[in-house]
């Protein structure tokens, strides 16, 4: 009786799975193990003619492809400054929007906008603002802070693509870390007010920690979506000036869909998984032995 | 109670395959503009086509939105004398290779699908059908050809000509007092300094694109003249490196001068920006081809606008304008209606309102020999050129595939002090080397 029992659960639990497994199987693990073959071979993507390579992609990607590097640098580069800035300014943007003040809501609506508007249109709207947009200020106020060229300069254009990288993630953050905050409990920030903790010392020994379960979640989330960017890149700049804000995903797109590499872009793209396996593993591991229960 | 149990089992395993399907239908529905399918009423219009009656659907996979109007009216009147063909078109700009390739790896082939020229010849040609034997090809300009043939297969039906140079305002260039046309470096410099003095931005550069750095390139390069051919199997083989051609190197210098005598911020200088800065009479020339004509009248309907035979060095008698034709319609050779395509390509370049499809339809030049010209200054002007003046083709044909894009992103780290001369060139040559080899 008891063993029927659970061989029935067990098909039930089956069959209302089945369905998640057949399409996760087929939208993700099967493309992911064609794609294991795919890195082996070398083909432009079309053809009818796939020839087996071996590890030769990945020896051509480890030793001598210089802008796979190039662009690997610039991703961590860019990656290390949206993950630290974007966090930081949506925490500090929390604190603020858990005070209570007129109109919080309408704030905490406004950042949190730039979130649900599609990334190619948002890299469309700051492309004219850069451009025409700057031009016009330039004319109006004189400071040539304006007359820079903010998408033309290879310096600037990577600043231009991290500010608008950060504006328009930091208002999901901010939301993220408003619940985190909400969560802290208030006898506890009273307790320590009452035993003379407060202000930033109670910010930093009180709510920090108790926050960590949110930080680890938004900087886990960050952090891949930074290490993925791509849209803005798209929009904003191709890549460019010159391949100088080239990142990892939009070299493996040209590689696959302009250079018609297709089997050279799929290593690119498995060693590309792991090294996001592997940053975010680590990541997920240390904020999580930070965590503390309240 | 274990009834019960079954049938939740049984609905629950119904629902797989409606799931299942829900996953994977949802990807080309997207953008589609259904030329044709709207004049499906099959009221006998009169046509008396008796030889095949049978409904068939002809689809065509496109870029080219500027042709979304005429391809409608093409549809619609070849549908008038073959009551029995209807022709969709799906015409998909943004991200066009990556929607053409997984179509084509799904299985899900187009009758007909457009591409570029040349390179794209050897990857799309397992799917091809060869037009070398089919009549009607004879009613194509040979310029047109070689473009679209592979060892001696024809792979494509070209469609249009296009041109590109230096354009210069004849009225800027009037006032400034510039009689004739600059044709060496020397004399591109004296005249851009003459429309500075009138306070005219000589040049108007679109630098952000990638591919006006590569148009500029290959202009330079193709005055290199000879067996384009044998040059580029010599590059493409390893035996020489791209910047052993002598005349590759005077693309610097004719950067130089465009970026010296030319506007603010040229590598944020998008095609949009650099056609405004032209077309409203600030910028005096600017690289572009035979395609901004529509976008310039627009801004300004009354320009006077013409191609200048572009300098390329300190020869005067090498100036000249690039003609090619880069927009192919690739036939599927399995296609299920392969005879109707073709006679549909027939019709095409025999009868009237499919010979004034490009001309009429999209102000270009057609590649069909008997087919009007066009009412636009530009493509007069690359009709003069084609009749007496020097033109090249689109050396880039001969490119490994992505060398162009790589090309014009090396030009631009130049222009953003990334690079010196020499440094683009060695960061050329290895680009190609390795593009190449990836070809072979």
């Amino acid at each position: 009786m008891f063993t029927r029992n659970r061989w029935g659960s067990r098909v039930e639990f089956g069959v209302f799975v089945l369905p998640a497994v057949v399409c996760i199987l087929l939208s993700a693990i099967v493309p992911f193990v064609m794609s294991m073959y795919y890195s082996m071979t070398k083909w432009n993507g079309v053809g009818k003619h796939i020839k087996f390579i071996g590890l030769k992609n990945f020896r051509e990607l480890l030793t001598s492809d210089t802008n796979a590097l190039k662009a690997l640098i610039f991703t961590l580069e860019y990656t290390l400054l949206a993950v630290v800035l974007t966090n930081v300014i949506a925490i500090l943007l929390a604190v603020l929007m858990t005070k209570a003040f007129k109109l919080r809501g309408l704030y905490r609506v406004s950042f949190f906008v730039p979130y649900i508007i599609s990334l190619i249109i948002i890299g469309f709207v700051w492309k004219f603002m850069f451009t025409k947009g700057f031009d016009v200020l330039y004319a109006q106020t004189g400071w040539s802070i304006f007359q820079w060229s903010w998408l033309g300069n290879a310096h600037l254009a990577f600043w231009s693509i991290l500010f608008v990288g950060i504006w328009q993630s930091v208002g999901f953050y901010m939301m993220i870390y408003i619940t985190g905050l909400q969560s802290v409990p208030g006898d506890l920030l009273e307790a320590a007010s009452i035993d003379g903790c407060v202000g930033l010392n109670r910010f930093f020994r009180i709510t920090l920690p108790l926050l960590m379960p949110s930080i680890t979640v938004a900087l886990f989330l960050s952090i891949a979506n930074s290490l993925k960017v791509f849209d803005i890149i798209y929009t904003l700049t191709f890549g460019g000036p010159g391949g100088a804000t080239n990142s990892i995903t939009m070299d493996i797109y040209n590689e696959a869909f302009v250079n018609n590499r297709f089997g050279y872009a799929t290593a690119k793209s498995l060693v590309f998984v792991v090294l996001i396996l592997v940053i975010t593993v680590i990541q997920v591991r240390f904020t999580k032995s930070k965590e503390v229960e309240a | 109670m274990a009834a019960k149990k079954w049938m939740t089992v049984a609905a629950t395993a119904a629902l797989v395959p409606a799931l299942l399907t829900a996953c994977g239908s949802n990807s080309n529905n997207s953008n589609e503009a259904n030329a044709g399918s709207n004049t499906s009423t099959n009221a006998n219009s009169g046509a008396n086509d008796s030889a095949s009656t049978e409904p068939v659907e002809i689809t065509i996979l496109q870029y080219a939105p500027e042709m979304t109007e005429s391809i409608n009216k093409l549809a619609a009147d070849y549908k008038k004398e073959h009551p029995n063909v209807t022709i969709t078109a799906t015409i998909h700009q943004d991200d066009y290779p990556t929607l053409l390739k997984s179509r084509i790896n799904s299985g899900d082939i187009p009758d007909i699908f457009m591409t570029g020229a040349y390179n794209e010849n050897k990857t799309y040609q397992d799917y091809v059908y060869d037009l070398k034997d089919e009549p009607f090809m004879k009613n194509i300009v040979p310029t047109a050809l070689p473009g679209v043939t592979l060892d001696g297969k024809v792979l494509g039906f070209p469609l249009v000509l296009q041109s590109h140079s230096f354009i210069y305002n004849k009225k800027l260039f009037a006032d400034a007092g510039i009689t004739e046309l600059p044709k060496t470096f020397a004399e591109l410099e004296d005249a851009a300094k003459k429309l500075q003095a009138k306070g005219v931005i000589p040049f108007s550069n679109g630098y952000k694109e990638w591919w006006v750095l590569e148009q500029t390139f290959t202009q330079v390069l193709a005055s290199m003249g000879g067996d384009y051919a044998k040059t580029f199997d010599e590059l493409n083989s390893g035996d020489k490196k791209l910047f052993d051609i002598p005349e590759a190197s005077n693309v610097f210098k004719l950067i130089d001068l465009t970026t010296k005598y030319g506007n603010p911020k040229p590598l944020e200088t998008d095609l949009n920006s650099q056609v405004a800065l032209f077309a409203e009479g600030k910028a005096a020339m600017m690289h572009q081809g035979t395609w901004v004509e529509d976008s310039v009248r627009k801004l300004n309907p009354n320009i006077d606008m013409g191609f200048m035979p572009g300098p390329v060095g300190d020869d005067a008698s090498k100036a000249g304008l690039m003609v090619d034709s880069n927009i192919v319609w690739r036939v599927n050779k399995d296609s299920d209606h392969l005879k109707e395509v073709l006679k549909f390509l027939e019709w095409m370049t025999t009868s009237d309102a499919g010979k004034s499809f490009i001309p009429v339809g999209t102000k270009q030049i057609s590649t069909v020999a008997s087919a009007p010209f066009p009412d636009a200054q530009l493509s007069k002007e690359t009709q003069t050129f084609l009749e007496g003046g020097v033109t090249y083709p689109w050396v880039k044909g001969y490119w490994p595939d992505g060398f162009e894009q790589k090309a014009g992103e090396i030009l631009q780290k130049y222009i953003a002090g990334g690079a010196s001369a020499d440094e683009a060139e060695a960061e050329m040559n290895k680009t190609y080397k390795t593009l190449a080899e990836a070809a072979e």
